[in-house]
């Protein structure tokens, strides 16, 4: 019998809700909610007990006698054979023998401590059934309260899980943005400072020829300023490999500047992707080891219910065993008719 | 450890106090090498611009210069003389020039060091802030 089942959760639940898990619905077991105590039938010796059925009773006392009242004589019951073929075998009715005696007017008391008797085992019989009735009562109830306090244990977990889950989303979302306004500070002073040390040099320039004394006293007196001139003009011409070789140093240094520049932006791309995937990766480690948290605790929190709840079947079981042995006995003494769907029956429905 | 942004001022103020020094030695070296080389500029001027009265005089006790002598001897001896004067103060010149450049040279890469080190001083810090904000999930 299925005290306990789970069901999925059903639609219009959230998302978040979908991935916590299902909450077990239990289908407990409902007791009776009244438990009539049937009336005892009080022995009297005007009164008779109701006959069994099947039982069969002499009208007068031309066998077995009669009371004082002179009431239809209580029938004897038909010996219960409980299948088994008796053909040949003396009669036999417990626990009370007929001692014989009998006829006139006293009678015995044969029947009157039969009805005894059997009201006796009928009240206990009843009893016992009341018993086994409340027994699984109790069960059904310490069922529905051990399921309902998993439940809302299970509920706890969960509801932690999804709060521990919510501020580690939070601290990634801080995080990467702290990381990204880094970045962006980077970037911007890259953008704003770009290297130009080497790139504000003026080139050098060749070198100019300017007129000297020389030239000027030499032209004053008439002297030709040729030679002058082309002596200018030479050592202008040496000198003027050095501004050359300058120009040049110049243009590599500047072409070295601007590959730092671009190393340095692909180096804040490079920066941008390690950070972002250490991020992720932290987020993934945390929100893994959380589920794992969460499937441990929900784990436990099963395992612990299906121990108790194994604790207490064998209680009932055992409880249950114990009357229903008790009610054998009953049945035993004959006194009552043995119905085996009512006594094997699971269902309560006694 | 903890994004720490004074420590980074620090490292800059460094930097910049650092750089500052270098370039304005390097300026003032500068500056001491343009005044040595503008006042042999000057002084060979002056040496040549002496010298010209003394060499008119030394061919004229010849009879090699004078009113109405135009003598070879004279013009060559001028030639020679104008073109070891214009040699000699175009290389003072390129000298003084080379100077300068060498001086401007050291000055652009003391301002080249300083910027690669403020650019590798804001990586680093951009750097430390992203291990910052991953360690923000370790909590």
């Amino acid at each position: 019998m299925a005290y306990y089942t789970y069901s999925a959760p059903t639609s219009g639940t959230s998302d978040a809700q979908a991935k916590l898990g299902y909450v077990p619905t239990p289908t407990t077991y409902t007791p009776p909610t009244s438990l009539t105590v049937p009336t005892v039938p009080t022995t009297s010796t005007t009164t008779l007990v109701q006959p069994v059925s099947g039982e069969v009773r002499p009208t007068s006392a031309l066998v077995y006698g009669y009371p004082s009242t002179n009431q239809p004589m209580p029938i004897v019951a038909a010996p219960r054979t409980f299948g088994i073929d008796t053909t040949g075998l003396p009669t036999f009715y417990p626990p009370y023998t007929w001692d014989g005696s009998g006829g006139g007017g006293g009678g015995s008391t044969y029947w009157q401590d039969r009805d005894d008797a059997r009201a006796g085992a009928q009240a206990q019989l009843d009893y016992l059934n009341r018993l086994i009735r409340a027994n699984r009562a109790q069960y059904g109830s310490l069922v529905g309260n051990l399921g309902s306090a998993f439940n809302a244990s299970r509920t706890a977990a969960q509801n932690q899980y999804a709060a521990a889950l919510a501020a580690l989303q939070g601290r990634r979302t801080e995080a990467t943005t702290l990381a990204g306004q880094g970045q962006q500070a980077l970037a911007d002073y890259l953008a704003s400072n770009v290297p130009s040390a080497f790139a504000q040099l003026p080139q050098a320039t060749g070198p100019t020829l300017e007129p000297d004394v020389v030239s000027q006293y030499a032209q004053a007196i008439g002297t030709p300023t040729a030679p002058i001139g082309e002596a200018a003009v030479r050592a202008a011409t040496e000198y003027a490999g050095g501004s050359d070789a300058y120009n040049r140093l110049l243009s590599n240094l500047q072409a070295s500047e601007a590959n730092t520049q671009a190393s340095r932006l692909a180096e804040l791309e490079m920066l941008k992707n390690v950070q972002n995937a250490q991020i992720q990766q932290l987020y993934g480690g945390g929100a893994t080891t959380l589920e794992q948290q969460r499937l441990a605790a929900l784990n436990a929190l099963a395992q612990e219910q299906a121990q108790q709840r194994y604790v207490i079947d064998q209680q009932r079981i055992a409880r249950e065993q114990a009357i229903q042995q008790a009610l054998a006995q009953v049945y035993g003494t004959g006194y009552v008719p043995f119905n085996p769907a009512t006594f094997f029956s699971t269902s309560g429905a006694f | 450890m903890a994004y720490d942004p004074s420590l980074f001022e620090a490292e800059r103020r460094g930097l910049a106090q650092q750089y500052e020094a270098q370039s304005a030695m390097n300026e003032y070296a500068r500056f001491l090498a343009q005044q040595r080389g503008t006042r042999q500029l000057g002084e060979f001027q002056e040496g040549v611009t002496k010298q010209i009265p003394r060499f008119g005089r030394t061919y004229g006790r010849r009879g090699l210069y004078g009113q109405g002598i135009n003598s070879g001897i004279f013009n060559r001896a001028v030639g020679e003389f104008g073109a070891e004067a214009a040699t000699a103060m175009q290389q003072l010149r390129q000298q003084l020039a080379e100077q300068q450049r060498e001086y401007e040279l050291s000055g652009a890469n003391y301002l080249a060091n300083y910027q690669a080190a403020l650019a590798d001083l804001e990586a680093r810090k951009a750097r430390e802030i992203g291990s910052t904000a991953a360690g923000l999930l370790s909590l």
